[in-house]
């Protein structure tokens, strides 16, 4: 009998955090122990872009938690993600950066939610911001009624670190960066694309991922470059038209 | 439309006010009214007439907000007419005059010391009862953490929330609550004359879908983030953080300084996003060939009139879209042309928010070329995001003449010239200059025209290829 696929796949991505990423190693390992002791068959993977060697070394010993490592070359986040979801088989994936954490009930809710429709992306109810930015953020649910989609023109009110079916990044997947042409937010373009897509962007009560946020990193890199997002049909006053008429 | 009376209001010296609070009477011109006697509580008839009772209504008033809860356009730019009315009638409707009181808070509040209306009108107790007593009569301002985040302000005699709203709810960085600096407003440069207080954007929008008597936009979404943020103290998400903090102890480090955010009630972006949707609904198109950006506040020069007849000869059915950044009057630069302004729905925002409009704009009628003549914010689109817009769009731009004076714009050229595909002058003489100052050879030469080459049909060609590239 051929095993059956696992539910979820956890993918922790990393670059240059070195020592650091083993906190958020434990915060994923945690969070996969929460999820089987709920029942949930989930596998691991590490994917290690571009490699520090102390990054490198940091990861030595996954294999023993077991986790599977693999190394790539993209320089490049969301290339690495599309990479990770062809090295995984589960049904549901999330992502967490070498930087950051989740709380533990993290994969184990967000699945709950999420497995009762393969439309469904969830996202923590809470970004906690930490070391050199100390802010709170709570995601927006797209079905609360407050909710105006226009806001995804001017902001991206989510991000990638979220919980989503495989179909909505094979379907959709990044776009590569190319901020010598001006064009990065490869995540906010996968929200532009994903929504397009019919996709729903839900809020799993009670969840929160703890984001470091430090000089340089790539977002705030981004901001301070003014590049944009790549075009999208959401950009397109054509697209909020035709949406306005079938209102 | 009665034209908007400005009245400079008295300056006051908090640390000299007198001891109810409000600023001293001999530095006011006292507002001569008095307040219905038979709305007051019973004991406090007796200072309907008083000046501190006016002038603690005057602080409060914010005549836009009331005028759109009484369907009276007329006393919205009028803090004396918004009075005057509310005394004759929108005070007997249940109408508010000020945002910052909500009369739901106010009882509550109240009931937690113990009192209560007695049959008054609950915004004249609270002028009379509830001043003194120091209630907040709002969940727009937690009077604990203004105290915090400002210790400033209890160096006086001053109560916190009377220096709010005096002066700083029109205060570009005062935070009323953990939900960012006045709610991400940004105060008007008359705002405080006007008393027009960038919370009142917050307490309009969407107004249609809410009794503004009762509560707003704005206030219904700081009592859920509120709320939300209350849930923080849940046994279940103190867990969380615990076990978190576990491994990494940063995680629990007490902030310096914490905003908190939550894009469907409480973001910086709301308001700008509301105003984006504002003017992707009053535009109406969805489509432009050519999008050129002016100013609106002055006549077109001589260069981005000459590119627009040469452009319309080329191109005789295209659709163009005149935005206006700096004010609403017609540029009149192509008789078929749509204006839309962006001066007026972007009114209060910082030039950075009124950027990410007029992108908002460009990116979504995806035009082949923008044309920026003259426009502070056009250039700064031009310098910010050009070197992006340029892979969706020809850019271009029109230089014009300076005033006597003054020197040319050389950063607005110098730091585009590279990436746009041609730039008309008003004069010969200034492409000339240009042409000579920066020793431009024949490509680039090729790309600076005057509003004469335009005539003779020289922007044909250079328009021509940048259209193509972008068709």
């Amino acid at each position: 009998m051929p095993e059956a696929a696992p539910r979820i796949a956890a993918i922790l991505t990393a670059h240059a955090e070195g020592v650091m990423a083993g906190l958020s190693f434990r915060s994923l390992l945690e969070a996969v122990g929460v999820a089987r002791a709920g029942g949930l068959e989930v596998e691991v993977l590490v994917v290690l872009d571009n490699p520090t060697a102390a990054t490198r070394a940091a990861f030595a010993e996954a294999d023993r938690h077991g986790a599977a490592v693999a190394e790539v070359s993209f320089a490049d986040q969301g290339l690495v993600r599309n990479h990770a979801v062809g090295l995984t088989t589960a049904g549901h994936i999330a992502f967490l950066d070498g930087d950051d954490l989740w709380s533990e009930n993290w994969l184990a809710d967000a699945y709950r939610m999420c497995a009762a429709d393969d439309r469904r992306i969830g996202h923590p109810e809470l970004n906690w911001f930490f070391e050199n930015q100390q802010n709170l953020y709570f995601l927006p649910d797209q079905t609360d009624p407050a909710f105006d989609p226009a806001l995804l023109r001017i902001a991206n009110p989510w991000d990638a670190l979220c919980l989503a079916p495989r179909s909505a990044y094979v379907d959709h997947p990044f776009s590569a960066r190319a901020v010598a042409d001006g064009y990065a937010y490869e995540d906010w373009h996968w929200m532009l694309e994903t929504f397009l897509g019919g996709y729903v962007h839900r809020v799993v009560p009670e969840t929160i991922h703890f984001k470091r946020r430090r000089e340089g990193s790539q977002y705030v890199q981004a901001r301070a470059r003014k590049v944009l997002t790549r075009p999208s049909e959401l950009l397109d006053f054509a697209w909020w038209q035709e949406r306005d008429r079938s209102r | 439309m009665r034209s908007i009376r400005l009245r400079r209001r008295p300056e006051v010296a908090p640390a000299s006010s007198d001891a109810d609070g409000s600023a001293p009477a001999d530095s006011l011109d006292p507002l001569e009214l008095a307040l219905p006697r038979d709305l007051l509580p019973a004991d406090q008839r007796e200072r309907a007439d008083r000046p501190a009772l006016a002038r603690r209504l005057r602080a409060m008033t914010h005549p836009r907000f009331y005028a759109a809860q009484v369907g009276a356009p007329g006393v919205a730019d009028d803090v004396e007419a918004a009075i005057t009315h509310f005394l004759d009638t929108g005070l007997r409707a249940g109408a508010r005059i000020s945002g910052l009181f909500n009369p739901e808070v106010y009882r509550q509040r109240l009931a937690e010391r113990g009192l209560a209306l007695a049959g008054a009108d609950p915004f004249l107790h609270w002028l009379t009862v509830g001043w003194d007593e120091r209630i907040v009569p709002t969940v727009l301002f937690d009077e604990a953490f203004y105290v915090g985040r400002h210790p400033d302000v209890t160096s006086g005699a001053e109560w916190a929330f009377g220096q709010y709203v005096r002066a700083g709810c029109y205060a570009p960085g005062r935070s009323p609550t953990p939900f960012g600096p006045n709610y991400g407003g940004v105060p008007a440069p008359d705002a405080r004359e006007r008393q027009e207080p960038p919370l009142v954007h917050g307490l309009l929008h969407r107004a249609e879908e809410y009794d503004l008597t009762r509560t707003s936009w704005l206030e219904e979404g700081v009592t859920l983030g509120a709320a939300k943020l209350a849930g923080l103290g849940s046994d279940r998400m103190r867990d969380l953080v615990a076990k978190a903090a576990a491994i990494e102890p940063l995680i629990a480090q007490t902030p310096r300084e914490r905003w908190v955010s939550w894009p469907p009630h409480t973001h910086p972006m709301l308001m700008p996003t509301a105003r984006a949707e504002e003017v992707r609904r009053r535009v109406g198109l969805v489509r432009a060939d050519t999008v050129f950006v002016v100013p609106g506040d002055r006549a077109p020069g001589p260069g981005v009139c000459a590119a627009a007849a040469a452009l319309r000869k080329l191109e005789p059915t295209a659709t163009v879209l005149v935005a206006t950044t700096d004010g609403p009057t017609h540029s009149h630069l192509d008789a078929l042309a749509v204006t839309i302004d962006l001066g007026g729905p972007w009114t209060g925002f910082t030039e950075a928010r009124r950027l990410l409009g007029l992108l908002d704009l460009v990116r979504g009628v995806r035009p082949r070329r923008v044309v920026v003549a003259d426009s502070a914010l056009g250039w700064r689109l031009l310098s910010t995001y050009g070197p992006t817009l340029r892979h969706e769009m020809s850019l271009a731009a029109a230089v014009g003449e300076p005033a006597p004076g003054e020197d040319v714009a050389l950063d607005d050229f110098q730091g585009s010239f590279d990436r746009l595909d041609w730039v008309v002058t008003d004069t010969d003489a200034l492409r000339d200059d240009l042409t000579a100052r920066y020793l431009l050879p024949e490509p680039s030469r090729a790309r600076l025209l005057s509003a004469a080459d335009c005539a003779t049909g020289a922007l044909a060609a250079v328009a021509v290829a940048g259209g193509e590239r972008h068709a």
